[in-house]
């Protein structure tokens, strides 16, 4: 039942925002609720470590060792981001206290609905907290107000509802084949996976489909990503930490939850559809990364091709899906110690145009640092985390026999790293003008970004047993 | 009543949904569509009631009623309420396609969903066989209009459209899961309240509601 305490908590938290009283007590509530949630997440991850799974309501609320993943990653962004908005919210809006309040009533919202997508153990449910995700943020990412803002928030929500509507129906019908298959079957996850063989292969062809297309959209898959970068580049830098870091993490793990029912179709290659949006995503992003010229949608497109790389790598099977489901942790971290990053830089420099920003070096060295480490990490070099996983999927792709594909996936990732590291070379080395803004950082924005960098660099150097069992059975799990 | 009977009718319930669909299409005024969408939304509980009849269905009379109580009487009211000014106005709504190439496009949309949906429907019964390629072609409409309208208000109906297609299809395909059916209709309700909001802070503080006039943010390669 402790399981339940994970939503609720940050749910208590916005109750405490509603409170007209001084900003840190919303602060305070925030970020207490974050690290409570971050011990229960900790908790649950040791106990399916041992168990394999946790039932918090039979059927209705649960965890497995892929769910938890999702749930640890979760937790630690909520509790970097709550700690970076406290300095950073309070000096983007000055003395208005009612708008600070706003902000972390949102966030918290915000939160709850993406903690609800992996504990939930029915797809239709699953569905609805997914839709939330998207209803619960729309504000958050439109919070400056500014027309590139609303307009930002606009698409987002436009086509992101779209993209689950679209869903919807793919796991209507489903449902509608797990009630043929096994009438009296709960409609859980794990029924459906059981139900799959026994199910009509034209219906799951369509559901496959229609559940792609839709949550491919919310996950920014090429060429349903345009909305990404819009999104991610415009809220405010601890918004686009949980957006690019877990939100379309989050989604994409509905899309990995279903691959054992995938599987189940006969004569379908659906690993070959994963591969081929997968790479076309990676190919996509890493061109685009060589012309963009604002760094906060240089991240986002970062992320696009994540995404890309994780999908292609479950399509290299059970290793590939060890390696992917690495890949989307490391990936979280990485890029929210990038949005931090960025965050600092516009605090210093209150533009997000690349050509504007020059001698970070000089003018914050520690932001300078920071940005250069954590554009390192997203790029995959070497001890970061993303290294390790990236290369366990190209050697996992290899092993698979994917030589071309693993050629293609080495080959965006090299163009996507000369991307990222041309534009912030130019950024921390070039020569240029003093920033326009105040020179000191806040002290929760310098915390929480030297808190993110601890795990991209020992994940790169150590993978804990817990995490590696966990993995080790999630990605058995989705590759059934 | 007879059950052919009850095939028949719901059989013409589907073509007027599907008509409306067209209609939404070549519908240039924003009050306009939102009446097309209100019959749309009868049209869609009419069906539940169809099946809820056949299949002596509780779940899916609650359907019927939640449809009509959100999306018949709700939604259009909380949209006048805050978006009233946008319904009054008989300025016709820019569109980036011309209704004829549209509606010609809308017909090679049902084809397809027809086609798709043939395999599965020639399985399953009646009702399913009927409403799954209306949905489904309701569905491809709906992105398509979604697509071509370049205001908030007209884009958002578009979306409107879309969930009810979805449900068409999905009042037959999964008749038996009223809980999530009634948390989806509330969802309905807050995607409307957020969504006015959004519309109002864009109107309030750009000065417009046509989207298609945002254009701050552009893909890099079309810059």
């Amino acid at each position: 039942m402790i399981l339940l305490l994970v939503p609720l908590l940050p749910i208590a938290a916005a109750l405490i925002t509603l409170v007209p009283a001084k900003p840190f007590v919303a602060r305070g509530a925030t970020l207490a609720a974050a690290v409570l949630s971050l011990g229960i997440a900790v908790w649950t991850a040791q106990q399916v470590g041992l168990s394999g799974a946790v039932t918090a309501l039979p059927h209705w609320v649960g965890s497995d060792s892929l769910s938890v993943l999702l749930l640890l990653l979760q937790a630690v962004l909520a509790v970097t981001a709550a700690l970076y908005s406290w300095g950073y919210i309070a000096r983007e809006v000055g003395a208005d206290e009612a708008r600070e309040r706003r902000y972390y009533l949102d966030l918290n919202l915000f939160i709850t609905s993406l903690f609800l997508i992996p504990i939930l153990l029915q797809p239709a449910l699953t569905w609805v907290a997914v839709e939330l995700t998207t209803l619960l943020s729309v504000f958050l990412v439109g919070f400056n107000r500014s027309a590139e803002g609303l307009e930002a928030a606009w698409k987002y929500a436009i086509l992101t509802i779209m993209g689950a509507t679209v869903a919807v129906l793919g796991i209507l019908l489903l449902l509608y084949g797990l009630h043929g298959a096994s009438p009296s079957a709960p409609e859980t996850w794990a029924a459906l996976s059981g139900a799959a063989p026994k199910m009509s292969p034209n219906l799951l062809r369509l559901a496959f489909v229609l559940i792609l297309v839709g949550f491919g959209t919310k996950v920014g898959l090429f060429p349903l990503h345009t909305w990404l970068p819009d999104a991610h580049s415009q809220a405010p830098s601890p918004i686009c930490a949980l957006l690019s870091g877990v939100e379309v993490g989050t989604v994409l793990y509905v899309i990995l939850r279903l691959l054992p029912v995938w599987s189940a179709i006969p004569h379908f290659p659906v690993h070959g559809w994963l591969i081929a949006f997968g790479l076309l995503s990676v190919g996509a992003a890493a061109f685009l990364l060589l012309q963009v010229h604002d760094f906060k949608r240089m991240l986002a497109y970062s992320t696009v091709e994540h995404m890309g790389i994780i999908l292609t790598a479950v399509g290299f099977g059970q290793a590939g899906s060890y390696a992917g489901l690495y890949q989307l942790i490391t990936h979280g971290l990485a890029k929210s110690l990038a949005f931090y990053a960025a965050g600092a830089v516009l605090l210093l420099y209150r533009t997000r145009a690349i050509s504007e920003v020059r001698g970070l070096l000089r003018a914050s060295p520690f932001s300078a640092a920071m940005l250069l480490a954590a554009a390192l990490a997203i790029a995959g070099v070497p001890p970061f985390a993303v290294f390790l996983s990236e290369f366990s999927i190209l050697r996992s792709g290899l092993v698979a026999g994917y030589d071309w594909i693993v050629a293609l996936l080495a080959l965006f990732i090299a163009v996507a790293f000369i991307g990222v590291m041309m534009q912030v070379g130019r950024m921390v080395f070039g020569e240029g003008p003093a920033p326009n803004g105040s020179l000191r950082l806040p002290g929760s924005v310098v915390g929480a970004i030297s808190l993110s960098l601890l795990p991209v660099l020992i994940l790169g150097l150590y993978t804990p047993p817990l995490l590696h069992r966990l993995l080790t059975l999630a990605s058995l799990a989705i590759s059934r | 009543m007879q059950i052919s009977l009850l095939y028949g009718l719901n059989a013409l319930a589907a073509a007027l949904f599907l008509m409306t669909a067209f209609l939404f299409l070549a519908s240039r005024q924003t009050a306009g569509s939102l009446s097309l969408f209100v019959r749309q939304a009868l049209l869609l509980s009419a069906s539940a009631l169809l099946q809820a009849y056949a299949l002596h269905s509780l779940d899916l009379l609650l359907v019927a009623v939640i449809t009509v109580a959100a999306k018949v009487f709700l939604i259009p009211w909380m949209l006048r309420r805050s978006l009233g000014g946008t319904f009054q106005s008989r300025r016709e709504v820019e569109l980036a396609v011309s209704v004829p190439t549209s509606l010609v496009i809308a017909i090679g949309a049902s084809l397809v969903a027809y086609f798709v949906s043939q395999p599965i429907a020639s399985q399953m019964p009646s009702f399913v066989a009927v409403n799954l390629p209306v949905g489904l072609a309701g569905l491809l409409i709906s992105v398509y209009a979604l697509a071509v309208r370049r205001e908030a208000l007209p884009q958002f109906l578009s979306l409107l459209m879309l969930d009810n297609a979805a449900f068409f299809a999905g009042v037959a395909i999964a008749s038996t899961s009223a809980l999530w059916e009634i948390i989806a209709a509330l969802e309905g309700i807050i995607v409307t309240i957020i969504v006015a909001l959004l519309t109002r802070t864009i109107s309030e503080r750009i000065g417009t509601t046509q989207v298609g006039q945002l254009a701050g943010l552009r893909e890099e390669g079309s810059r």
